[in-house]
């Protein structure tokens, strides 16, 4: 059987600093991440859960209401909801302070224009989410945590972490290229212009205080970006280091949830990353005295042999189905202490 | 000798009066010959190079998408100056896409 204990889960992941737990919505993410993140603060490792789901169900399953702060939920357990409101409009808060220190007064009230346009445009708020996850991802260690846990999958705009570094030098370095290119040689037409009397005769050589004065206006932005590009570039690292990062996918014993793991995880190899483990959510014990419940075990059963075939390669974990709904930190450590 | 001239305009063509001394009219007319041919040249090499960065930056507008220009919003008012100084010498007065925003 490659079904393993559930214990063997939490020793796996043990000496993981940054992991992901990812599946679809109702599976059980959000649980499983929160039970891992509560056993790992009960044996005193200093654990930051992080939560992008809107729905809160992180606040939901810790009995904590939880903001874009961290909030403290013992001495050794951290938790965050980050807020996509919040986090973009603190984006773009930023990015207009940055340009407002050199851009033309007059031009304000345009660049706000197009600022307000970028806000409301899709992909902005994921965009903007990524970066405050890898602002975590990255300080978490520096912060102090042994783990920190994400209840979301690396997909779609995070798998673009690696060429996002590069595709932001080319554009940041393409546009000041050209506006130096331009500036120099527009300043060799004006040297060779013998009418413009004025600025030759105070120049004495090629130099062009004109081309100066550009480069030095958009020191403070290329700073920014430059700090910007080393975070993506960090986290991608970190990301794709198998002894630094875990994928954790979660599912349940059905046919559509085992053709999205599938998927998932062919996603995930595309981007040369590799699931970690595989957790078989919300399994019904087959000792049923209903007839019922019966046939569903059953059925379950039958399903985990497809499942152990299609995913020979990772080490499968099965949770079973509680009684009561999971909350707070102590029920959910014992979900895993078995 | 003092410049009567105190206009900063650059493109404008500043008529050598009769108050110049001949000699200097006569290197005046001198650094035209030489210099007008390449100073055309430059400016054309300019808009060139411009012109082509440009089309990158006109796909921006279009909508195709780059992720990248999200994290680079920074450099948003060096795109309106580029954008706004390259459709004008194309002929348009008024920029051809609403939104961008830079007339």
């Amino acid at each position: 059987m490659a079904l393993h204990p559930l214990h063997g889960l939490v020793e796996q992941l043990e000496t993981q600093p940054i992991i992901f737990i990812g599946g679809k919505g109702g599976v059980g993410k959000t649980t499983t991440a929160a039970a891992l993140a509560s056993y790992y603060a009960s044996q005193q490792q200093k654990t930051l859960i992080v939560s992008t789901d809107p729905a809160h169900s992180l606040g939901d399953v810790l009995n904590v209401r939880l903001n874009n702060e961290t909030t403290v939920i013992s001495p050794y357990l951290d938790a965050i909801e980050l807020n996509p409101d919040v986090i973009v409009d603190e984006h773009f808060a930023q990015v207009e302070r940055t340009i407002k220190a050199y851009a033309n007064p007059d031009m304000m009230p345009k660049i706000r224009e197009h600022l307000r346009l970028s806000k409301s445009a899709p992909g902005a708020q994921e965009a903007a989410m990524l970066e405050s996850m890898c602002h975590h991802l990255v300080e978490a260690a520096d912060a102090g945590y042994e783990h920190i846990i994400f209840d979301t999958a690396p997909t779609g705009h995070t798998l673009r972490l690696l060429v996002l570094p590069e595709m932001m030098g080319a554009w940041t370095d393409g546009l000041l290229a050209q506006q130096r290119r331009q500036a120099k040689l527009r300043s060799v037409a004006t040297h060779l212009d013998s009418h413009n009397q004025k600025n030759s005769a105070q120049k004495n050589d090629v130099a062009n205080p004109f081309a100066a004065k550009k480069s030095d206006r958009w020191e403070q932005a290329v700073s920014v970006l430059e700090k910007r590009k080393q975070l993506f570039r960090q986290a991608g690292l970190l990301l794709h280091d198998r002894t630094q990062t875990a994928i954790v996918l979660v599912m349940t014993a059905d046919v559509l949830p085992l053709a999205e793991t599938k998927r998932a995880i062919e996603q995930l190899e595309d981007s040369k990353l590799m699931p970690t483990a595989i957790v078989i959510n919300q399994l019904i014990s087959t000792a049923q005295s209903d007839e019922f419940w019966r046939r569903r075990a059953e059925r379950q059963q039958h399903l985990l042999q497809d499942i152990e075939q299609s995913f020979t390669k990772y080490p499968l974990y099965p949770i079973y189905l509680q009684q009561t709904d999971v909350r707070g930190t102590d029920a959910l450590s014992a979900l895993l202490s078995v | 000798m003092e410049n009567e001239n105190t206009s900063n305009n650059i493109v404008n063509v500043q008529p050598l009066e009769n108050t110049q001394p001949w000699w200097q009219r006569f290197k005046s007319g001198l650094n035209e010959f030489y210099h007008a041919p390449y100073r055309q040249t430059m400016a054309r090499a300019a808009r060139d190079e411009e012109d082509f960065f440009m089309l990158l930056m006109f796909a921006e507008s279009l909508g195709i998408d780059n992720p990248a220009s999200f994290y680079t919003l920074e450099l948003q008012p060096l795109f309106l100056e580029n954008f706004h100084e390259w459709h004008t010498r194309m002929g348009m007065d008024r920029c051809p896409f609403d939104h961008v925003g830079c007339c």
